[in-house]
């Protein structure tokens, strides 16, 4: 049966995080890996390596997408040499399932960063995530709510989303009631009755406000003219219709009130509701959108000019995926074929920069060239009305207006033959529209005056006012009522998609329950009392808002885990939680990513992880970062030999990356740097440091247990006097070389050049050269060069228990090891 | 992306759960219809509660003005 499981076959760093010069770790032929170094080294650049490329946005958790409050920002995916040593920040996979193998790679770079085909095959793959970290594990039990457990449990579920639905149903069923409790659309209705009755009726009242219409209003004009009801429709309401029309009519109201309108409808002035005076209508909007046609004329001009430069719009739209970020990068220009790094702009982001750029001209000159078609629409628009309402004005007026009759014709005239620039002046026709209105108002005032307050009309307008508040009103009560029975509803409705929700979540708990505590029995041991995690129910107040409560014992259950748990078991509960959901939920890409997760174990637990991992994850993929050396030797005890790759960071130099321990910096490394004029004082200290590290161990020398402080790694003098020690001890004595003062155990061991990364002087605080360090390079060759098996040339030794001196570990001539005298300048490779 | 080790993914059982709320025969379904186009959703707008609550006043205003012109009718 062929393999239908995902794995990953190789990782490569490259300018990410601790990595500035490309890592790639390669899965294909040892599937998991176990790293060990001490905090600060780029061990968890690792797993960021792989939550990067499975992250939606690109970017990890702890950094955010902007740089804001915490959060660092994506910016800080990238090492912050990448840019000027030229090495793009990017993480590459591979994916292997069965026989087919995908590869990907994400920029860590650049506003996109596009998550790649394989990538996007491989997360579908996962039902949970399959990245534990180890600082997360303590706050999911010790410091988390019951509802922030829940939300983390969904996140680790990839269940986000309906943790989401819940939030927003909680926010929106808030809002619809408090649309249903408020009043203050009807506190505003109570203070304009109040303001259009006198103040005679303070609140919306029906029988007060018909008592106030009748006996206030409408009796003063004929008593038996009564309303009985707020209708248009009301008898007694189309009875006062009529008679206001009589009226207006009969006053010469009615004609008054037309010109005043077909004149206001031209230009008026008037206070607004903010109290301040403006001026309006037809000749001034026409005035303004001839003004906004020119200066967007102008606009589209410029732009137009600007743009000229960039007139092959569709070639830019062609050529910008080519260059995008995520696209395949072309080595040459699809058009004539000159390389790319001969081209004016040299690189491929600077061709996609100049491509942006025109498209940005391009999208300015189609805005303004919008922006112009919209402002011819609207002046002729303004154009139209304005022609229509000038002769509407000009048939109202008598032969006493025949001035203003022809300054309109004038104007009119003057509007219909204008095609661009400036409106016609409207100043003359303007000032003449002013004092016509100010006339009008006067003679409608003198004819309001002679009939007093009480007339029809005006006891018609006070009605009407009063009918439209009512309106309004019942308006504002119908929507609250209605808002109530959706508000209802939506509770209903609500309650129905959290319990769906409850049940998706539960199904998942009891899936999850015997797992967990399977493996919660595994790191605590058999005594470890059962977990239960469980949803209780939700109460009015906390509708839609479901919480995971992680409990041990019946009579703990108002009690956070933190109150009576220990940090171990703590961490166990949660790492047996995300553990549990991977083996029960992950079968598509069976793959363990544990970063840290040892802080609070003690040496049982830590061996029995070790063993959890072997037995219980026996044909998975497992990735382990770790700061615990003894958990590391553990993992070596319980994982070695089953397709596990064990390494460690040594050091993290700042302008390479981490260093590991199986990273030999070979003889060419440090001739490429001279090579390059540059400085190989860090190759040639790793390059002995890692000789006398292996020699040391072939020939099983005495080392002082090292310093608490400094578990991890070995001093080189430290290292340097055992070998000394070792050799005299076995009557090994090094010859002396002619020429050379055999300098380099005994500088090493008295600590002459520690300061071995600027020079190799006896001064300690002098500059050293390319011509020193060849010198001392040579030393060190000559003196590794003695280290050689006389019978068969092999340079490996080993020494049994039982010998006092190495023998050549070969396998076939087994001779002892004899210190060779060598000639300077024929010294061995690495 | 995949829930419960099943065949069904979150955006199945959103819509899922949408068409059984509005297969409920008292349900609202003018209401049915505004979750399930805002707050159902796998990735919803940024303002979605917004938007919902926009609909929402949108339709019961609707609901009271049909309300009270179906009174005037009467009258």
């Amino acid at each position: 049966m062929s393999e239908s499981r995902s794995f990953l076959r190789s990782l490569s760093l490259s300018g990410f995080r601790a990595y500035l010069h490309p890592k790639t770790f390669d899965f294909s032929k040892q599937r998991s890996l176990a790293v060990f170094a001490p905090n600060g080294k780029g061990k968890s650049s690792i797993v960021d390596a792989i939550e990067f490329l499975l992250s939606k946005d690109g970017t990890l958790e702890r950094l955010g997408l902007r740089a804001v409050n915490n959060n660092a920002g994506v910016v800080a995916l990238a090492h912050n040499l990448a840019d000027e040593k030229n090495i793009e920040p990017a993480v590459a996979i591979e994916v292997v399932r069965g026989a087919v193998v995908e590869s990907g790679k994400r920029l860590a770079i650049a506003a996109k960063r596009p998550i790649p085909e394989a990538i996007v095959k491989l997360k579908g793959c996962f039902v949970t995530t399959p990245i534990i970290r180890g600082h997360a594990l303590r706050s999911f039990v010790e410091t988390d709510t019951p509802q922030e457990r829940y939300s983390r449990l969904a996140a680790w579920l990839q269940l986000d989303p309906l943790v989401e639905v819940q939030k927003n149903i909680r926010a929106l069923r808030s809002q619809v009631n408090s649309a249903v409790n408020d009043v203050s659309l009807l506190h505003r209705i109570d203070a304009l009755v109040a303001k259009k009755t006198d103040q005679n009726v303070g609140i919306w009242d029906d029988v007060a406000l018909l008592n106030y219409i009748n006996n206030i209003i409408l009796s003063p004009l004929d008593s038996k003219l009564m309303l009985a009801r707020f209708s248009k429709i009301d008898s007694a309401y189309l009875e006062l219709e009529a008679r206001a029309e009589i009226e207006e009519k009969e006053v010469g109201l009615a004609g008054l009130r037309q010109i005043l309108k077909a004149a206001t409808s031209l230009w008026a002035k008037v206070v607004n509701d903010d109290g301040q005076v403006v001026f309006r209508g037809l000749i001034l909007d026409f005035e303004a959108a001839a003004v906004n046609l020119e200066s967007t004329k102008s606009k589209e001009v410029e732009e137009r000019k600007k743009a000229s430069d960039s007139a092959f719009e569709a070639l830019w739209k062609a050529a910008e995926p080519l260059f995008s970020d995520g696209a395949v990068p072309v080595k040459t220009c699809p058009i004539c074929n000159t390389p790319i790094s001969e081209t004016v702009s040299g690189s491929i982001g600077e061709i996609y920069a100049y491509i942006l750029q025109n498209m940005a001209k391009l999208a300015d000159y189609a805005k303004a060239k919008n922006e112009f078609a919209k402002a011819i629409a609207a002046t002729n628009d303004a154009r139209s009305k304005l022609l229509a309402a000038l002769p509407v004005l000009v048939g109202l007026l008598d032969d006493k207006d025949a001035v203003l009759k022809s300054d309109i014709d004038t104007y009119k005239s003057d509007v219909l033959s204008w095609s661009k620039g400036e409106a016609p002046a409207s100043g003359k026709i303007v000032a003449s529209i002013g004092k016509l209105l100010g006339r009008l108002n006067r003679d409608i005032e003198k004819i309001e005056d002679k009939q007093g307050d009480h007339t029809y009309a005006k006891a018609k307008l006070k009605i009407d006012h009063l009918i439209e508040l009512q309106t309004e009103r019942e308006l504002v009560l119908g929507v609250k009522r209605e808002l109530g029975g959706i508000s209802r509803a939506l509770s209903e409705q609500a309650t129905m998609i959290s319990t769906e929700i409850r049940r998706k979540v539960e199904s998942l708990l009891d899936k999850l329950q015997s797992p967990i505590n399977e493996i919660f029995r595994l790191i605590q041991g058999d005594s470890a009392v059962p977990i239960r995690l469980e949803l209780p129910p939700e109460d009015e107040t906390n509708q839609q808002r479901l919480s995971l409560v992680i409990d041990f014992a019946e009579n703990r259950t108002s009690v956070q885990p933190s109150g009576y748990l220990s940090d171990s078991q703590i961490h166990s509960v949660a790492l047996a939680l995300q553990l549990a959901a991977i083996k029960q939920f992950n079968h598509d890409a069976p793959i363990v990513i544990l970063d840290d997760i040892v802080t609070s174990y003690d040496a049982d637990h830590r061996r029995n992880i070790a063993k959890l991992l072997a037995i219980y994850f026996g044909g998975y993929q497992i990735l382990i970062t770790t700061h615990d050396e003894r958990f590391f030797c553990y993992l070596i005890d319980q994982l070695g030999g089953r397709g596990w790759h064990f390494t460690r960071i040594t050091a993290l130099d700042p302008t390479y990356g981490p260093r590991f321990a199986d990273h030999k910096v070979s003889d060419e490394m440090v001739e490429a740097r001279w090579a390059e004029g540059l400085s190989a004082a860090n190759e040639m200290r790793q390059a002995e440091e890692e000789w006398l590290l292996g020699i040391c161990r072939d020939f099983g020398v005495s080392v002082r247990i090292r310093p608490l402080d400094r578990a991890y790694s070995y001093e080189r003098s430290e290292l340097a006097s055992a070998l000394a020690c070792f050799l005299n001890d076995a009557k090994l004595t090094q010859p002396s070389v002619p020429g050379v003062a055999n300098r380099f155990l005994n500088t090493i061991q008295k600590g002459e050049i520690e300061n071995f990364g600027s020079h190799f002087q006896d001064n300690p605080h002098g500059y050293g050269s390319i011509g020193d360090e060849k010198a001392r390079w040579e030393e060190f060759k000559t003196f590794r060069k003695s280290f050689v098996c006389k019978k068969c040339g092999k340079s490996r030794f080993k020494r049994p228990n039982n010998l006092k001196i190495p023998v050549c570990a070969c396998g076939t001539c087994e001779a002892q090891l004899e210190l060779c005298v060598n000639v300077v300048g024929s010294a061995g490779t690495v | 992306m995949e829930g419960q080790g099943s065949s069904e993914t979150v955006e199945d059982f959103l819509v899922t759960l949408g068409e059984s709320l509005r297969g409920k025969d008292d349900a609202d379904k003018e209401l049915v219809k505004i979750l399930k186009e805002n707050i159902l959703k796998v990735s919803p707008a940024r303002d979605v509660v917004a938007q919902a609550m926009k609909e929402i006043l949108a339709l019961a205003t609707s609901r009271a003005e049909s309300i009270i012109e179906e009174g005037m009718t009467h009258e």
